[in-house]
């Protein structure tokens, strides 16, 4: 089956600032959540695919066509951009009768077909209201009808849940199944891991521009649990607390540090540890001065795998 | 977000490939879309007062001094104040904004996920923008005409033929101007600044030189055609019409200038990337 993305060792420089690096990736039919924390490159790549940004080495391919400055293709995809952003004097249905209308509809078309959309994520009660008045849920879901109104085959929602209330989140998420299950592929990028959960269990992480992994999420959940995460304790009474640690089954190694006495701990169960640092930290002869993690990037990961 | 609303949407919702690969209907879209922007909000209010001002003028001079010389006040009002500073600052805050406006509320990417390829996208933005300015400083500049001549539609000066003509030339100064200005907002930055360098120092200092480089400015071929066309006087401007350009050579010079500056702009437009700004990216 071919891929409805492919990115070929896709790179994106700007200036001197990398937004995505060397990333080679196929996504197949279907709903694949994009997951990684701000900053990470999510955004870029979906501008990407959708041909809005040149990649700067190596090439975007999106239902077997090259994404950069392809109208045509235009006609097959839809996008929901993460900015919240409007023609603020429009009424959301006129919003989205006018994307209809650039998409290439007739007015009359045009009409019906904004209806439909709006229909789609509860939006007709509210449709003649001027956008500037909208809540960020309303906002949000004007949005996500404005990128389905042309009746794309795939769809690109960018951060979509962002600031909707817990029962919009779980209608839109509603609402993404169901476009999922009618055939079409959908791609969700989000930062927060349970939503992107919700919606699919196909993902592709990024971080800081790079592909970090790819595949069933409780495939990556296993592989972050089965990698030690690096954790440093400073403690005034070294030695006993190391000795006190070594002891627990979900330390896998501990080292005291020659040059400033702190403790590198590593565990493969991150959540129990710092569950259980508290109770050791108030032992008198185990004093906990300070507690940070030693790799910032597989911190980052697990930060946004396990505390979305 | 009910359950019972089916996503499958009719088939005749799906946009037909068109002939030329480009809907009319999107491009009629994109225009209104373009001209309606600038029919609104604070630039249009500012505008306006601003195109207002020469016929204020008026009414204070006519208050105060009943017997002035109307063909004095015309030429000051109508063919210098307007073509040399209302026409061209219009045109440069419009066609400076037209892209620019877009991707600052960052609705450029509503733009670029349509099937329209983008350097029609440049041009019917630059289409609008001419459209819109030569309709607005048009109608300023024919109420000012209206206010200076006491609204004696019987005055020769009020002629339907001379109104015509004195709102063609300046909508042709206003189409050079926009594709002058779109260019120069695609290429550099602080355009206003520079576009205001420009209209000072080129159009208003050079214009005016009896030198060569004058045939580069927008405001000689304005000023021959209005001395050819409405018979004004050439002394006025210093340029001796026996070397001066013919009117279809005006036509010719400014309306080529015009094209090649306006496609030279789409094309640019068509190939450059812009960066939307994300919440993640800022």
């Amino acid at each position: 089956m071919s891929p409805i993305i492919e990115f070929r060792s896709a790179s994106k420089w700007y200036g001197n600032v990398i937004g995505l690096n060397n990333v080679t990736l196929r996504i197949d039919r279907g709903v694949t959540g994009l997951l990684g924390p701000n900053g990470a490159g999510k955004s870029t790549l979906l501008q990407l695919a959708t041909g809005q940004l040149r990649p700067s080495q190596g090439e975007v391919i999106v239902l077997g066509r090259h994404a950069w400055n392809n109208p045509g293709l235009n006609r097959e995809i839809g996008l929901c951009p993460e900015q919240d952003a409007f023609y603020e004097w429009m009424s959301g249905r006129r919003f989205v009768e006018l994307c209809a209308r650039l998409a290439g509809m007739s007015p009359r078309t045009a009409r019906a077909a904004a209806e439909h959309a709006l229909s789609l994520v509860d939006m007709l009660p509210n449709a003649d209201r001027a956008v500037r008045g909208y809540s960020k849920g309303m906002r949000q879901r004007t949005k996500i009808a404005q990128s389905l109104v042309h009746d794309p085959e795939l769809l690109f929602l960018d951060e979509p849940l962002t600031g909707t209330d817990p029962v919009a989140r779980r209608e839109l998420i509603d609402v993404i199944h169901r476009i999922g299950d009618s055939g079409k592929s959908v791609i969700v990028s989000s930062h927060v891991l349970h939503e992107v959960e919700a919606v699919t269990r196909r993902i592709v992480m990024l971080n800081r521009g790079r592909l970090i992994a790819e595949g069933d999420i409780r495939q990556i959940r296993d592989l972050i649990d089965t990698h030690p995460h690096r954790i440093v304790l400073k403690s005034s009474s070294p030695r006993e607390l190391a000795a006190r640690l070594v002891r627990r089954a979900d330390v896998v190694g501990v080292d005291l540090r020659a040059k400033d006495g702190a403790i590198l701990v590593e565990t493969l169960a991150p959540d129990a540890f710092y569950g259980t640092l508290s109770e050791i930290a108030l032992d008198r002869d185990t004093p906990i001065d300070e507690v940070y993690s030693d790799d910032d990037n597989l911190e980052s990961v697990f930060k946004y795998l396990v505390n979305p | 977000m009910k359950r019972e609303v089916e996503i499958a949407v009719p088939s005749s919702f799906h946009p037909r490939r068109p002939a030329l690969g480009v809907s009319p209907h999107a491009l009629v879209a994109l225009f209104e879309l373009s001209a309606s922007r600038m029919l609104r909000g604070r630039k249009l209010l500012t505008l306006s007062l601003l195109l207002f001002l020469p016929t204020g003028l008026d009414l204070i001079i006519q208050a105060y001094s009943p017997e002035h010389d109307s063909r004095m006040i015309e030429l000051t009002l109508v063919f210098a104040i307007f073509p040399q500073a209302l026409v061209p600052l219009t045109a440069l805050v419009y066609a400076t904004g037209m892209v620019q406006d877009e991707l600052d509320e960052q609705t450029l990417t509503y733009l670029f996920i349509r099937p329209i390829p983008r350097f029609l996208i440049y041009f019917v933005k630059w289409l609008a923008t001419a459209a819109i300015t030569s309709v607005m400083t048009s109608i300023f500049c024919l109420l000012c005409m209206l206010v200076i001549h006491r609204f004696d539609l019987s005055s020769p000066a009020l002629e339907p033929s001379r109104l015509a003509t004195i709102a063609a030339i300046q909508s042709l100064a206003v189409c050079a101007y926009c594709s002058l200005f779109g260019l120069l907002s695609l290429v550099v930055r602080r355009t206003l600044v520079l576009g205001m360098v420009y209209l000072i120092g080129f159009e208003g200092v050079i214009a005016n030189l009896d030198f060569v480089a004058r045939k580069l400015t927008v405001m000689y071929y304005y000023r021959v055609m209005s001395i050819r066309l409405l018979d004004l006087n050439p002394e006025e401007w210093n340029i001796p019409l026996a070397t001066a350009p013919s009117t279809s050579d005006c036509l010719w010079n400014l309306g080529v200038a015009t094209i090649v500056l306006a496609v030279a702009a789409a094309w640019i437009f068509g190939r450059r990337e812009f960066r939307v700004k994300t919440p993640e990216g800022n």
